[in-house]
């Protein structure tokens, strides 16, 4: 053990509330999901200032999957991999492909869904495709009422893509709807991997129903990973005006309007290679929703 | 924190900072130098070794989650009979990773070898069995599910898995020495090698 490196003290709750309690007791220590995220950091080991830490993995109720008619139901601390497995069974293939399309087994065997989501400063996949398909997280709010909140995996974040509840709450649940019946379309892209290269990622996600020609209730995210975290309604009403087949002004016109949106929302560690890069996967997804229509 | 675990067969009884990586465990600790990792927690995938049986990135497994863990690096990996199915298998291809992935590649090829074992024996068992106590299917899930296991059945190889999600699992070694066509070659020939002595024991 290096000289005046302290071990950090490992708590390991049986139940919620036990890891509640134990974050009152010690407000520096730090929820610990998969640890993929964490441990990638730069200089996480050695560091003098390490926090302690509450591993969630020993809490049964965060490990559980349940799947009802219209919405599958999983536990923080489900692994991306047993939601892959259980949603080969119930995802469309748009969605299911978003999902795998997370790393190789070996990450997706170690990162949770949980973890995922409450990263501090940095959004995944995970994020941008629960956020567009209007997941919600069940919340405890780290008092001692423990309160539980519902909210939408897209009013987890603010504008930067930082997580609002990073130290006073523990994400416990995620409610993502699966209904056979909905007529809803699903895309999702992925350039670059997040993981490995932040600053020129990105992470794009759109559903939508085309009824009569026209795009209706779309919702789209856009993910810079480091720096942006982008939904927005105005932008959505905006694509809601699109009719089919779309004319190339039109979509140079949206376009220009998503360029400019998120020259505004980045950091400033954001590259233009980025949002040009978001602004040409919308333009090809529109491209590509245009073609599926023409060819009926 | 005082760490239990067996390494390479071996039981050792170690005292850690709880959250110190097992990359740097093998590394100072049990002196183990075949994962060749410089990426400091970047995911290069250099360091990857099974634990129980899964493969993981050492450099993301701290301390505190290893008690009572079976850990097999690449050195532990090389004295078993597995391991002699890819080498033959990298000779009858006649191409194999460059020695700084050697390890690496080697133990993600056993990881998708297990992975296939377990995905057979699945479809032994029956889906059922997979989809958990809680599921309650509804037929137009049922559909989707079929479906997309048509799909991915059609695009299989003879080993089942395609060309495509061996590059996927093979993207997390960065180093790009082989060629994924090889390296699909490479699994079929292990998988083959491996079925085979399995039917002789049997």
């Amino acid at each position: 053990m290096p000289e005046g490196l302290r071990s950090p003290t490992v708590f390991t709750p049986k139940t919620i509330s036990e890891a509640i309690t134990n974050k009152l007791k010690n407000p520096d220590a730090r929820f610990w999901a998969g640890g993929t995220y964490i441990m990638s950091r730069p200089n996480f080991y050695p560091n003098p200032n390490q926090r302690d830490i509450i591993a969630l993995s020993g809490i049964q109720d965060l490990s559980r999957i349940y799947h009802a008619d219209r919405y599958l139901e999983a536990g923080a601390m489900v692994t991306i991999q047993q939601l892959i497995t259980m949603g080969s069974f119930v995802f469309s293939k748009e969605l299911y492909n978003a999902i795998t399309s997370i790393g190789s087994s070996v990450i997706r065997n170690q990162a949770t869904i949980g973890g995922s989501l409450c990263t501090s400063d940095m959004r995944f996949t995970m994020s941008c495709v629960l956020a567009t398909l209007n997941a919600q997280a069940e919340i405890r709010m780290v008092s001692k009422s423990a309160a539980a909140r519902w909210i939408p995996v897209s009013k987890l974040y603010d504008r930067k893509g930082n997580f609002l509840y990073a130290d006073n709450a523990l994400l416990t649940k995620i409610r993502i709807p699966t209904d056979p019946t909905s007529q809803n379309m699903f895309i999702s892209r992925t350039l670059d991997s997040p993981m490995n290269n932040p600053t020129e990622s990105v992470i794009f996600s759109l559903q939508y129903t085309i009824s009569q020609g026209n795009l209706t209730s779309p919702v789209m995210c856009i993910t810079l990973p480091g720096s942006c975290f982008y939904m927005s309604q105005d932008f959505d009403n905006l694509l809601s005006t699109v009719n089919f087949p779309v004319t190339p002004d039109k979509t140079a016109k949206i376009a220009k309007r998503l360029a400019s949106d998120l020259r505004l929302s980045v950091r400033q560690n954001s590259s233009m290679l980025q949002i040009e890069r978001a602004v040409r996967l919308l333009e090809n997804v529109l491209n590509e929703i245009n073609i599926s229509y023409l060819e009926g | 924190m005082r760490l239990n675990c067996n390494i390479n067969g071996s039981q050792y009884s170690l005292v850690v900072n709880s959250d110190k990586p097992l990359s740097h465990i093998l590394r100072e600790q049990i002196m183990t130098f075949g994962d060749n990792t410089q990426c400091q927690g970047a995911s290069c995938g250099n360091c990857i070794v099974l634990i129980n049986g899964n493969a993981a990135l050492s450099c993301l497994v701290p301390a505190f989650k290893l008690n009572g863990a079976s850990i097999l690096t690449f050195e532990g990996f090389q004295k078993t009979r597995f391991c002699h199915d890819i080498e033959r298998a990298y000779a009858d291809v006649g191409n194999q990773p460059c020695p700084q992935c050697y390890p690496s590649k080697t133990i993600i090829i056993e990881s998708i070898l297990n992975k296939i074992d377990k995905e057979n024996q699945n479809r032994i068992g029956g889906f059922q069995m997979a989809q958990g106590p809680h599921n309650d299917m509804s037929p137009n899930s049922q559909a989707t599910a079929s479906a997309n296991e048509q799909a991915a059945r059609s695009r299989m190889g003879t080993s089942g898995f395609t060309t495509e999600m061996i590059a996927k699992e093979l993207a997390m070694s960065s180093c790009q020495c082989i060629e994924v066509s090889d390296l699909e070659k490479i699994i079929n020939l292990a998988y083959k090698y491996r079925s085979r002595r399995r039917a002789r024991r049997s």
